[in-house]
């Protein structure tokens, strides 16, 4: 505003100026045009391209002429006297110079003579002379005071005009000096100015996010900064053509236009959209639009600024991905997974954990794992349970039974770890279970099978000991027989002997008696088949397998060693299983001594401590020994080497001693037979 | 002790049995000895004795069946009677092929042991017998000189002389004289006899 007044005050006073130095220029015209040139001015420059110079000019101007010229008109009278003055002097010197001339040239009269003539005409005329040239001097004098006088009042027009000049100059250099102070003050607040926005522009390009301001009416970009565009921006560019690499404004329903919404409702908004950076690559940016209006309140722009999220974009895809994975692992596993909390309660569970429960997803979740665990078997688990708590172990798995929803039982194979949180906390449990209800019946067939087989193979022992067996019960009988006999062919014929007929009928009570334990024993052996374990002394079973078959091992003529292990610890076994192991070997070992020389016929059984945690069983025969080829099948079922065999006694064994998680192995002997061991773990 | 009083060895390893198959005999009054193993029978038998064996098949040591085995082999021909306690049929038929007398089970009537005794006795004289014949014959046999051995032979074939002689490159006369010589050493008067003699010693070979 001030500028327009002074750039007004300007032009009205240079037109005056230009005014005024017409004036000046034809009143110097006149000037130059009188006789005195001493007055003449000189012509000023007329090349005065700029006002200032010009300026400048006049005022030197100016300042000569008042030095010339005496403004208050005192000169003139000085100048009066002046030039009376010259005019006597003039007279004199003329009339010395007569004189000399006249004295030293003509000598025609003597120099004071001349001077003072004696003649008076001459002297008269001398007078006359000397008057009329200072009458001429005097009259010049006035004319030329006359023309003087005219001139100064010329000058004084002009030096008022000058003056004039001189206080509108002044005015005009005031002017000046106050525009130019503005102009400086001008270029100062711009200087600032340009530095705030030189400090706006770095600030914004040192942001790593992009930047811009964008008129609201069509779309184009305002300022916007280096990270969302390096170099310069065409003009007209739209932020659309940017950021988008699009001809026409986005607005799709997933990323609406930022423009569009501060549009209609004035307000700031976030929404991310999918931007590609200056290289073409695609990110995803979170799109800040904030509002710009102008002091009217007008809706004129709009700060756009784009926080890159591609990194938390991909995380989150990633995060939503791995949940994803998750998810659908959890879901679909082939196994149950329940994630329980530490008081029971099902949190997350699985179809397929539900489909072994037998209950609905909501049922199970207002259920706890206590609900539908077998009263039997629920102890254990809350045992587990309580050490995993406590720290004590990191997971643990069980087989167990769940309660489904119908009422029957579901076998379960249960696998639990413990998830603790970051304080320190249990979390939850994550429980993986496994329908082993088949498995479990296979087994229990299997068991059953097992048992029958047992069964069988002892009443095959006990078909292969029949011969003996026969001879054993045979024998008792045989006295009995014939001893009742013979009693009653003395009672026939009349007592003689009474001795003998007592010993007689003693022989058969005490033969009838052995019968009936021969008898006892067998039975017993047959009927053993309902396993059950318990805590066995190692020795005295092998003590009563070899009691069972003395038959055998006395009518092979072998030499029994029993080297025992005294106050060797209780192993949990099945006796009946076990003593069906002894007697597998044991006869095995006698069978192979039949063939060898009766002298060596010595079976060696030794029972041992075996690695601290176990008893090891040890049955040494001295008989024919094994081929190595043999050996390797002898496990196997229904291998044999025997003409009458079956197969299945060392099968059998081997089986029993791995259920009862020891090892039975065979091996050859140095010198002659082989040696079989077991060893069975302590209680 | 003569001879000819018959006793019956009784082999069994269970004492009670023993004993009592011991009074059973004896309550016939026939003699009877015990032996707790076929060993000790082994190294206690005479083989002149007359009697017979009642022999139990399954002992420690040697069996039953070996026993006889090793009787056969050392030319003693006792009858055996075995009792078992368990007998399968191929033992008792290897048994008896080998000239056992009777298998009897145990356990059994006293009157069957006894009747196969009787049995087994009348055996043993009726083969020593027998023996006895075939022995005397067989010194005569031996008597033979090799070449009328050979014409023996040929004599039994029902050869006439005169084929003998071709045979043999001899003449018939040399021939007619080793026949004389034969019958005069086996002590016949005709070919008859000559030939019955022969057949006893061949049939009393299998008995």
């Amino acid at each position: 505003m001030s500028l327009k007044v002074l750039d007004k005050t300007n032009r009205q006073l240079l037109e005056e100026i230009r005014v005024l130095r017409s004036r000046n220029a034809k009143l110097e015209r006149i000037i130059h045009e009188m006789p005195d040139r001493k007055y003449a001015k000189p012509k000023p420059k007329t090349n005065g391209t700029s006002l200032e110079k010009h300026k400048c000019h006049k005022i030197e101007q100016s300042r000569i002429s008042e030095h010339k010229i005496n403004p208050d008109g005192k000169n003139y009278f000085h100048n009066k006297y002046k030039m009376l003055l010259v005019g006597v002097g003039l007279t004199t010197f003329f009339w010395v110079l007569e004189s000399i001339i006249h004295a030293f040239i003509f000598h025609d009269r003597s120099f004071s003579y001349r001077i003072l003539p004696h003649y008076d005409h001459e002297f008269l005329l001398r007078l006359l002379i000397c008057f009329s040239l200072i009458w001429f001097s005097v009259y010049a004098q006035i004319i030329v005071e006359k023309l003087k006088m005219t001139k100064f009042g010329l000058q004084k027009s002009r030096n008022e005009l000058e003056i004039h000049v001189r206080e509108r100059a002044a005015e005009l250099a005031k002017t000046n000096e106050q525009l130019r102070k503005e102009i400086i003050e001008r270029k100062n607040a711009e200087s600032v100015l340009r530095q705030h926005d030189e400090f706006l522009t770095s600030v914004l390009d040192s942001l790593e996010h992009p930047f811009l301001v964008i008129n609201i009416d069509d779309f184009t970009i305002d300022m916007i900064n280096s990270t969302a565009w390096r170099g310069k921006l065409a003009k007209g560019a739209k932020c659309y053509e940017i950021s988008h690499r699009k001809v026409r404004p986005c607005n799709d329903l997933e990323h609406p236009c930022p423009l569009d919404h501060i549009k209609r409702t004035g307000h700031p908004m976030v929404v991310e959209h999918i931007h590609y950076d200056q290289q073409g690559n695609i990110r995803y940016v979170e799109v800040h639009g904030y509002p710009l209006f102008d002091e009217k309140g007008k809706l004129i722009k709009m700060i756009e600024y784009c926080l890159d999220v591609t990194i938390r974009k991909q995380t989150e895809l990633a995060l939503k991905e791995n949940e994803k994975r998750f998810r659908a692992t959890f879901e679909q596993a082939a196994v149950g997974v329940a994630h329980v909390a530490p008081d029971g309660r099902f949190i997350r569970i699985n179809q397929r954990f539900c489909d072994i429960a037998g209950y609905s997803r909501k049922e199970m979740r207002e259920r706890t794992f206590q609900d539908i665990t077998h009263p039997d078997d629920l102890d254990a688990d809350l045992n587990y349970v309580k050490q995993m708590l406590a720290g004590d172990i990191s997971n643990y798995s069980m087989e167990k039974r769940y309660v489904r929803k119908d009422g029957t039982f579901v076998w379960i194979n249960h696998t639990v770890s413990l998830l603790w949180d970051d304080s320190g906390e249990p979390k939850f449990f994550i429980s993986v279970v496994e329908d082993i209800t088949e498995r479990r019946r296979a087994q229990e067939q299997a068991r059953l099978r097992q048992t029958e087989l047992l069964h069988v193979s002892r009443l095959n022992t006990i078909g292969e000991m029949a011969s003996s067996l026969a001879h054993e019960l045979n024998q008792p009988l045989c006295a009995i027989l014939g001893r009742s006999e013979l009693c009653l062919q003395s009672v026939k014929n009349g007592i003689e002997n009474r001795e003998q007929f007592n010993e007689n009928l003693e022989t058969i009570a005490m033969q009838a008696e052995l019968a009936g334990n021969i008898i006892r024993r067998i039975r017993s052996f047959i009927k053993k088949q309902d396993s059950h374990r318990g805590s066995v002394d190692i020795n005295d079973l092998v003590r009563e397998t070899l009691n069972f078959i003395d038959v055998d091992i006395r009518h092979n003529d072998i030499k029994v060693n029993v080297e025992f292990s005294e106050h060797l610890p209780k192993v949990t076994a099945d006796a009946v299983q076990i003593e069906q192991v002894l007697i597998n070997l044991l006869r095995n070992a006698l069978e192979a001594m039949t063939d060898i020389d009766v002298e060596k016929r010595i079976l060696t059984i030794n029972t041992s401590m075996d690695s601290g945690n176990s008893v090891k069983v040890i049955v040494h025969d001295t008989g024919c020994g094994l081929r190595s080829e043999v050996k390797e099948q002898l496990f196997n079922p229904f291998f044999t080497t025997k003409s009458k065999g079956l197969g299945i006694g060392l099968s059998i064994s081997h089986s029993i001693i791995e259920a009862h998680k020891g090892e039975i192995w065979v091996k050859s002997n140095s010198d002659c037979g082989s040696t079989f061991g077991f060893t069975l773990p302590i209680e | 002790m003569s001879e000819l009083e018959p006793v019956v060895f009784v082999v069994d390893d269970d004492e009670i049995v023993r004993n009592t198959i011991d009074q059973i005999i004896e309550s016939v009054n026939i003699k009877a000895k015990k032996c707790a193993s076929a060993q000790q029978f082994l190294d206690s038998y005479d083989p002149t004795q007359h009697g017979c064996l009642v022999l139990d098949v399954r002992m420690p040591g040697m069996s039953g069946i070996q026993l006889q085995v090793k009787l056969k082999e050392q030319d003693i021909h006792i009858p055996i009677i075995f009792i078992t306690g368990h007998g399968d049929v191929p033992m008792a038929v290897s048994a008896v092929k080998n000239g056992a007398v009777d298998f009897i089970e145990k356990p059994f009537r006293n009157q069957v042991l006894l009747d196969q005794i009787q049995v087994a006795l009348a055996k043993d004289k009726r083969m020593r017998k027998i023996r006895n014949i075939r022995k005397a014959a067989e010194d005569k046999m031996n008597l033979l000189t090799a070449r009328e051995q050979q014409v023996l032979d040929l004599v039994k074939q029902g050869k006439p002389n005169k084929v003998i002689a071709g045979l043999l490159g001899v003449c018939q006369r040399t021939v007619e004289g080793h026949r004389a010589s034969i019958m005069e050493k086996l002590e016949v008067r005709s070919l008859a006899e000559l030939i019955t003699f022969v057949n006893k010693i061949r049939l009393t070979e299998y008995v």
